[in-house]
């Protein structure tokens, strides 16, 4: 599969591509993660984010891949892998433990971030498929509100984006439901 | 908090960075000076982080789902095989125990059976003459008890041992005796008693007489007169293979006789044994591997004779 048939796949937001580029590289991350101080959780973790990433890059119009898919979500994952570790090394130095009264307002504004995650992803999960796909077109692959009217069959941009903003307006009233529930 | 579509629109181009450098400028500007704008824009990043950690987890969740489903499939599989491969070695050590249990021979290199060698089966011959047998034995009665009756009249009926008279009884005083006087009194009386070899002097020669003409016929090839020997209860059993003979048993029973021959029974066949042989005083051996007939004698002296391969043939033995 050549490089431009797998960028368009990505486009087209087909997960299949995802699943094909996952079993080609999983092989080479999980060896080099293992043999830098991770395990196999730690490999499909890493790689998964890297595929989010090339998928998110590949969706860019200015995005050129000049080497193989798979070269590059290598490159992705070393990158991410060493990040990881960098953090895992900072949070296992005993000296590095904030225990100031900044790092505990820090901890609960991402408590409180993460209890809003989970309203939202219950929200989004309700969400017509038509809605989760505009808005993952819209926010997360970036792609064009033309695109987007294109690939959905909108009959142009401003129709597209009227669906969009009615769209999110429902994602945040499912979420004011989901927060009231609580 | 509902955002109006212009905000909206306008929170979206900064979030994509669509903005030109001087909107830009403006928005971040707005952003610190203006707190409900700060709070709406805030409000705005919320769901949107929270929109793509939804659709990271969506994706996720598909990858994680056909991960799953990968690894079940090569567990699967791998049970699978590892099934396989017990029911293979299962089969194979049933069929293992099942030809040892049938004492069947492995299969040679080439896959082609190994010969199974018939075993003997001395039974089935001996049964084909079994009529003959019985036949000859009823014939050798039948002119046995013709001889016999023959002797009886031509001798006359043995004198019965005269008994003590009544009329001269040992007297009391007589017994009183002692053992002396006993044996004078049985050496006395012992006249009148015939010796037991003298009783059966005709059966005996009847014996004698059948066994030498039986020999004679013998001698003469007539197969069929064999079995006479056999009913006088001499058996050797042997058991040739393909080319040679090999003795694997051998079983004899001596038939008492004053008659110098020992008749042996070798597969379907006899071998006559001939010579001035004391069949009480010697011992006769058959070596496995060796085709010959021992007769050891009580000084120690072995006399062999080569094993026939034509029967009925006589052994002499030097």
């Amino acid at each position: 599969m050549n490089n431009d048939r797998v960028l368009q796949l990505l486009k087209d937001g087909n997960y299949e591509i995802l699943w094909y580029l996952y079993k080609k590289s999983i092989a080479s991350i999980s060896k080099y993660v293992k043999s830098n101080s991770g395990n196999t959780q730690d490999a499909e973790d890493i790689l998964q984010e890297a595929l989010l990433t090339f998928w998110q890059k590949a969706c860019d119009p200015n995005f050129r891949l000049t080497s193989l898919p798979t070269t590059y979500i290598f490159a992705i994952a070393k990158n991410l892998w060493l990040k990881a570790l960098e953090k895992r090394k900072t949070i296992s130095n005993p000296n590095n433990i904030n225990t100031t009264d900044d790092f505990l307002d820090n901890l609960e504004d991402k408590i409180i971030t993460e209890e809003k995650f989970t309203i939202i992803d219950k929200a989004y999960k309700l969400l017509g498929e038509n809605c989760k796909e505009i808005l993952k077109q819209y926010y997360f692959l970036k792609l064009s509100m033309q695109e987007i009217a294109t690939k959905l069959n909108y009959a142009n941009a401003n129709v597209a984006k009227a669906k969009k903003h009615q769209c999110l307006s429902q994602l945040r009233e499912l979420c004011n439901k989901e927060t009231n529930g609580i | 908090m509902e955002f109006n579509p212009e905000t909206e629109n306008l929170f979206d181009r900064y979030y994509r960075n669509e903005l030109s450098l001087t909107e830009k400028a403006e928005f971040e500007e707005k952003l610190i000076t203006n707190s409900t704008f700060r709070e709406e824009y805030n409000q705005y990043l919320e769901l949107i982080n929270g929109l793509e950690q939804s659709i990271k987890s969506e994706v996720g969740n598909y990858l994680n789902k056909k991960i799953e489903y990968e690894k079940r499939k090569q567990s699967a599989l791998r049970l699978l095989l590892i099934s396989l491969g017990i029911a293979v070695f299962s089969f194979g050590v049933i069929k293992l125990i099942v030809d040892l249990s049938d004492n069947k021979p492995n299969e040679v290199a080439d896959g082609t059976p190994a010969k199974k060698s018939k075993p003997f089966v001395y039974q089935d011959i001996h049964e084909d003459y079994e009529p003959y047998r019985i036949e000859r034995k009823n014939e050798n009665e039948q002119k046995n008890k013709l001889e016999t009756d023959k002797t009886i009249t031509q001798q006359g009926t043995p004198t019965k041992p005269t008994p003590p008279s009544s009329n001269n009884p040992p007297s009391a005083v007589d017994l009183n005796k002692g053992a002396d006087t006993r044996i004078e009194d049985a050496e006395k009386y012992s006249g009148n008693i015939p010796e037991y070899k003298e009783l059966n002097p005709p059966r005996a020669r009847s014996d004698a007489q059948n066994n030498v003409k039986a020999l004679e016929d013998l001698s003469k090839d007539k197969i069929s007169t064999y079995e006479s020997f056999e009913t006088k209860g001499v058996s050797v059993e042997m058991y040739p293979n393909s080319d040679s003979f090999h003795l694997k048993s051998f079983n004899l029973n001596l038939y008492k006789s004053s008659v110098p021959y020992i008749k042996g029974y070798y597969t379907s066949q006899y071998i006559m044994l001939k010579g001035n042989i004391d069949i009480n005083k010697v011992r006769l051996t058959v070596e496995g591997t060796e085709h010959y007939v021992y007769l050891t004698f009580p000084d120690g002296t072995t006399k062999k004779s080569p094993l026939p391969k034509n029967f009925p043939e006589i052994l002499e033995f030097k």
